[in-house]
Parts: structure tokens; sequence; C-alpha cells
């Protein structure tokens, strides 16, 4: 009896020990709270930091919408059930006028990430302006769903997700790669074609 | 040493997963006596459900000693390990996590020593990937 209790109370040590997959499985890897903070160190033409803040839940046709303030900027996202959303407003130039065609929400990031799976979204438009008809294209792709460990700043984080975005719109395409940590979020962002890289440095999340 | 086979028809009655859930219970397994004395159990468990926008599939398997709590009422401390898939659409991922179960055991009186038939009530759960099944069931001891 005394053996069964040990060995129990031993296997469940070991197995209770940090287990990778049990924390992909329950973590957050998009934490959005107000209040919640992460500032990154960009590296571009010239080095500096930006600040990410989520700074309010504003309800917009129906739906809530957490504000986040990027360096200034503030861009919208939608926590749904399995998935978050981003809201991006679409405009074209017509004779130095802007013409807005509407707001989409793009599939920004599939909750949990599951590795090796990828996703895509195609918005078309088209509007008649002064008699001229108009069209926008704006797509989404997200691929290369990778798990990996990444050091930033001497702080190893483990069970991390990269994933490669490559935003269409018109013409003009952007490839960026994202990195997510669990219960932490964005930790590094990279574009290649602009040598631009954000990486992690210090967040502050609220309980 | 001789083997007792527990066959059991678990009926799945609640888990703290989301509705829609498929799971099968399967036969309790089956126990080793040993000396007239020990009883080892063994016991699978296998579940299916869809959870937000992706399935989740659990297999797991554990092992466990019997202690008589009465005459009539044992309990079954058991600890093995389960293999978790989760897929969404074409992508999946697997992992290994323990598992953990009780189970109590009813089992009523019989001429025989051998043969016994019996009510179960099983709690499989682990808190640190989100699951907790709870079933009864009815089996026999052969």
């Amino acid at each position: 009896m005394k053996k069964l209790v040990l060995t129990s109370l031993i296997l469940v040590l070991a197995l209770g020990c940090k287990n990778s997959f049990a924390i992909r499985m329950t973590a957050d890897y998009f934490p959005v709270k107000v209040g919640n903070i992460w500032v990154f160190d960009v590296k571009w033409e010239n080095n500096y930091q930006i600040k990410m803040e989520v700074k309010d839940i504003e309800v917009k046709q129906g739906d809530s919408l957490f504000a986040v303030d990027v360096g200034g900027e503030i861009y919208y996202f939608e926590r749904k059930s399995g998935m978050v959303t981003k809201t991006r407003e679409l405009f074209t130039t017509y004779e130095g006028e802007r013409v807005y065609f509407g707001t989409v929400y793009e599939p920004y990031l599939l909750l949990p990430p599951i590795e090796g799976e990828n996703w895509e979204r195609e918005f078309n438009f088209s509007s008649v302006y002064r008699g001229e008809t108009l069209e926008k294209k704006f797509s989404i792709l997200v691929d290369s769903v990778t798990q990996t460990s990444l050091i930033i700043n001497s702080v190893n984080y483990e069970n991390v997700y990269r994933l490669r975005r490559t935003v269409i719109e018109d013409n003009d395409s952007i490839v960026e790669y994202e990195w997510f940590a669990p219960d932490i979020g964005l930790i590094k962002k990279e574009r290649p074609a602009d040598s631009l890289v954000w990486e992690l440095v210090s967040y502050q999340l609220n309980e | 040493m001789s083997i007792i086979l527990l066959v059991g028809f678990n009926l799945f009655v609640s888990s703290s997963v989301p509705q829609g859930t498929v799971a099968i219970d399967t036969p309790s397994g089956f126990a080793l006596m040993i000396g007239g004395k020990y009883k080892v159990n063994y016991d699978l468990l296998a579940a299916f459900y869809n959870k937000d926008n992706y399935e989740v599939r659990f297999q797991g398997i554990s092992l466990g000693k019997e202690l008589l709590l009465a005459k009539k009422l044992s309990i079954l401390p058991e600890i093995g390990i389960a293999k978790v898939d989760r897929t969404r659409e074409s992508a999946s991922e697997s992992g290994y996590s323990p598992l953990f179960i009780v189970r109590f055991a009813y089992l009523f009186s019989t001429e025989s020593s051998t043969f016994q038939i019996g009510f179960s009530l099983r709690e499989a759960f682990n808190e640190k990937i989100g699951f907790d099944f709870l079933d009864f069931g009815i089996g026999f001891r052969m």
C-alpha cells in the first residue's frame, strides 16, 4: 500500500511537471484586456520604442471592440469564439479625394493556434464615384503556422507560435512574420522587405 | 494470479466540456488479482468533441489499485496518460497529458465469488488541459 501511494505520488509529480502541450492547450495567445501594455523595440531606419496599449472597449454596430493604441494609432480588435478579428477601413484615392468602401473584419488570429494551419479571406468592393466605377480588392492570407521557441533580450519564450501574414491591397502586398507567446501575445514582428523588426521589451497584463 | 474482467457500460452524464460533446466511454477495462489480494485496475477513456472552431480527441489509459471502503463499496484511484489531438480543418496537433481517474464501485452480493455485478461512478479529470468527465456505468466482474 505504501509503495503504491509513493509510486502514485511520484507519477503525479512527474506528470504534473511543466507540460508544453498542456500550456498550448490552455494559454491565451492574444490576451486583450483594458489596461494591458506591451512595449517593443523597433529596429528600422531609426531605432525607437513603440507602446501598444488596450485603451478601451467600444461598441460599434453591436460588436464590442477592443481599441488598441499602437504608437498613437488606434486599431480595433474583436474577440470572438475561437478567433480574433481586426477591423480595417478600406479606402482608395481618386482624383485626390478619399473614397470609402467600407469596414471589413479580417481574421487576424485563430485561437488556439494549431501548427500547420492556414487561413485566408478576400474582400472585393466596387463603388460608383462621379460616374466612375471604382474597385477595391483586399485579401489576407496567414500560413506557415509553426510552434517554436524564441530568445528575445535574453528572455527565452517557449511554446511560441510563429505565422506568416500576407496582406494584399489592390496591387500592393506586405509580408510579415509574427510570433505569439502563451499568455503574453505578440512578442516579435518582422517585415523582411523593409528590414523592420519589433521585439518585446516589457509588458504589463491585468489579471 | 488471476485476471478479473471488468466489463463496463458507462453512460456519459456530464462534464465541463461544451455542449454538443460526443464522448465514448469504453469498457472499464480489466483488473489483475495477484494472490487473491491485490487488484490492479486498468481503464480506458475516449472522447471526441467540438470546441469553438476546432475538434478535440482524448484517448487515455490508466492504472490504479482498488481499495475497499466497505464490504460492497470500493474506490479505485487511478493515474494514467491521455493522448490529446486537436484539429482544425487539415491542421492537427497532438500531445500527452496526465490523466486522473477516481472510480467508485458498488457491487451487489452474489453467490459466486468470481462473478459480480455493480454500478460505478467515474470521474476523469485534468484541470491543466481543461477536461472533466463524470459518468456512471453498470458492469460485471468475471
